[in-house]
């Protein structure tokens, strides 16, 4: 247990003192909020807006308004919430890549310390740090969203997407393990992050509305973990806040809205729900592991 | 003296590359041990075996009692590694990097500090365990490299051409701190080395080429055999033919180059009776030892130009 614990630390500090490798993990998140500050968030505030004066009938404009602002707001934070899940853990999970790289990992395994001991060092690394640069934005988001006067999340609601964020972190941890260990070089890692930290927003709908996209490249997405996660974030966000803005509503259109906004994600003909969701996200991880296990033992077998 | 180290027809193929190919050899307890050869010739790949992170084709070997294949989780905690290459983390401090280290085999913390004390002592480390080992020298982070392998006082230190890319100071202090530990701890080393200096300090040398152990003594049995001593002598223009006859005379090899005849002595001592003879013929000369660069390459066949 001393080893794995000390591993974890060692692997935890090295990425905390690398600065730039925090500040790119977290460039994706800068990213989306520039975009949103921008042109984004204006655009999608506007949607909700039109919406509500089309079918709404007789309203308060301006209460509206700030409705809609707060939904932008929780929507973008679940997108941001997810983004950095993914690009954290796979920017911490490069101390991997640089160990086999630079041939550290041979000085790991000549010890007593099982491979197997290593990896989830490293996984674990990964889940640490990626809760931690998701739990910071997350608090740091709800103060300025009350500090706007939004209404805050109910204490349940943030222990949901505590649990949430844990399982997302956890999954992208595992599935950037197996991605590390499939890669030989450290350029070829940071390809991989900057066409993945990319990917990361439109995946999860975060830059465009699932509306937006094109059918098949929608139908693509839905069979990729970070809609999922995104979507199951994105319900916990913004239930409070849709039911206050789409008041008085027709049902259908709520739905249609959530559809598009990837806050529901629809499969066949039906909305699928939240334990599906995470059995998905759950399956996906097991996958990984599952496939990084055989990698491993492929290449032992080779060493024969 | 006991053996620490038995390696018994060793083999390591990669498909048709026979890295290693059947070698044999033997290293007693508390002895320095240098495993020369050229790039290619199999030494990484023989360290990589004996610290198990190679699966061996064939053969046996024995390390610190241990059998290899069968034991190989008590071997790795009898043995320590220093790589070519420094595996610290350059963003972590000299002492959390040797905590993080020691800590994968020692799980006592308070046995794990007063071990990192004394091997800080012994490798003057005292004064920089609380700076970043990224802002170290070239010879410091060595030094930590040693003191990272040396934590769980291992029986035998494997040495994987440890001075490679050091500047001659640099390298002069950390083969004291080798010859040091050896002394005070009575460790056995096992030493890859390209610079042959270095390697006459060994108490035996194997030379591996191509993969097979080619040989394998003393450095001075080594030198006997392989090594001649050389008479270099710069001659009076006109008297090169009567010094060449003498030289004939007496049955000593010799070439001439650049104006100077080297010729080749058994012992650096068989020069003075010469040298007494050609005297007044002479504008001077120079005796030189036969050294491991000559049991070098005379044993791996390549041909090095020698004055």
């Amino acid at each position: 247990m001393n080893r794995y614990i000390q591993l974890t630390k060692r692997n935890c500090r090295i990425f905390i003192r690398d600065r730039g490798a925090i500040f790119f993990s977290l460039l994706s998140m800068i990213i989306t909020l520039m975009l949103m500050g921008i042109f984004l968030g204006n655009m999608n505030v506007e949607n909700v807006t039109g919406l509500l004066k089309e079918y709404g009938g007789a309203r308060d404009l301006e209460a509206d308004k700030e409705n809609a602002k707060h939904l932008v707001e929780y929507w973008t934070l679940a997108g941001i919430l997810m983004i950095n899940a993914v690009t954290v853990t796979m920017a911490v999970m490069s101390n991997m890549v640089q160990d086999s790289c630079e041939k550290k990992s041979d000085s790991f395994y000549c010890t007593p310390v099982k491979k197997g001991i290593i990896a989830i060092s490293y996984v674990t690394s990964a889940v640490i740090l990626g809760m931690l640069l998701c739990v910071v934005p997350f608090v740091l988001a709800l103060v300025y969203i009350a500090a706007g006067g939004g209404k805050l999340l109910s204490l349940t609601v943030i222990v949901k997407l505590l649990g949430c964020m844990a399982l997302n972190v956890l999954i992208f941890s595992v599935i950037m393990y197996l991605l590390a260990s499939l890669v030989k070089s450290r350029s070829a890692w940071s390809g991989l992050g900057t066409i993945i930290g990319t990917l990361a927003g439109f995946a999860g709908a975060v830059y465009l509305s699932m509306n937006m996209l094109p059918e098949k490249v929608g139908t693509v997405l839905k069979c990729l973990p970070i809609l999922h996660g995104t979507s199951l974030m994105r319900k916990l966000c913004c239930e409070d806040i849709l039911a206050t803005t789409f008041s008085g509503l027709p049902e259908e259109l709520l739905e249609e809205y959530q559809e598009a906004m990837g806050i529901t994600v629809v499969m066949g003909d039906s909305v699928v729900s939240d334990e599906f969701q995470v059995a998905f996200l759950l399956i996906c991880g097991i996958i990984a592991l599952g496939i990084a296990a055989t990698v491993s033992m492929r290449r032992k077998a080779a060493e024969r | 003296m006991s053996e620490i180290l038995k390696v018994n027809h060793l083999k390591k193929y990669f498909h048709e590359v026979k890295a290693v190919d059947d070698i044999s050899f033997s290293v007693e307890r508390g002895e320095m041990f240098g495993f020369l050869g050229v790039n290619g010739a199999g030494k990484s790949t023989t360290i990589s075996m004996l610290c198990t992170l190679l699966k061996p084709t064939g053969g046996e070997a024995e390390v610190a009692g241990c059998v290899l294949g069968k034991e190989d989780e008590e071997i790795k905690r009898r043995i320590g590694v220093v790589y070519q290459w420094n595996v610290l983390d350059d963003l972590l401090t000299v002492k959390e990097n040797l905590i993080c280290r020691g800590s994968l085999y020692e799980k006592d913390k308070r046995k794990l500090k007063k071990r990192m004390e004394y091997v800080c002592e012994i490798l003057a480390l005292s004064d920089v365990v609380r700076r970043p080992y990224g802002k170290l020298s070239g010879g410091q982070k060595r030094r930590c490299e040693i003191g990272a392998a040396l934590l769980h006082t291992p029986e035998i230190l494997f040495l994987d051409e440890p001075t490679t890319g050091l500047d001659p100071a640099t390298r002069k202090s950390v083969w004291q701190t080798i010859g040091r530990l050896q002394k005070e701890m009575k460790m056995t080393v096992f030493l890859t080395t390209h610079y042959m200096e270095e390697a006459a300090k060994a108490n035996h040398i194997g030379i591996i080429e191509k993969g097979k152990m080619v040989q394998y003594g003393t450095p001075f049995a080594l030198k006997e055999e392989f090594a001649k001593d050389r008479l270099i002598i710069r001659y009076q223009p006109k008297k090169r033919d009567s010094i060449e006859g003498l030289l004939k005379d007496t049955g000593f090899l010799y070439k001439i180059k650049d104006e100077k005849i080297i010729a080749t002595i058994p012992k650096t001592v068989a020069s003075i009776p010469l040298l007494e003879r050609i005297e007044h013929d002479i504008e001077g000369f120079e005796v030189i030892q036969g050294s491991m660069d000559d049991v070098f390459l005379n044993v791996t066949g390549i041909k090095g130009e020698k004055i």
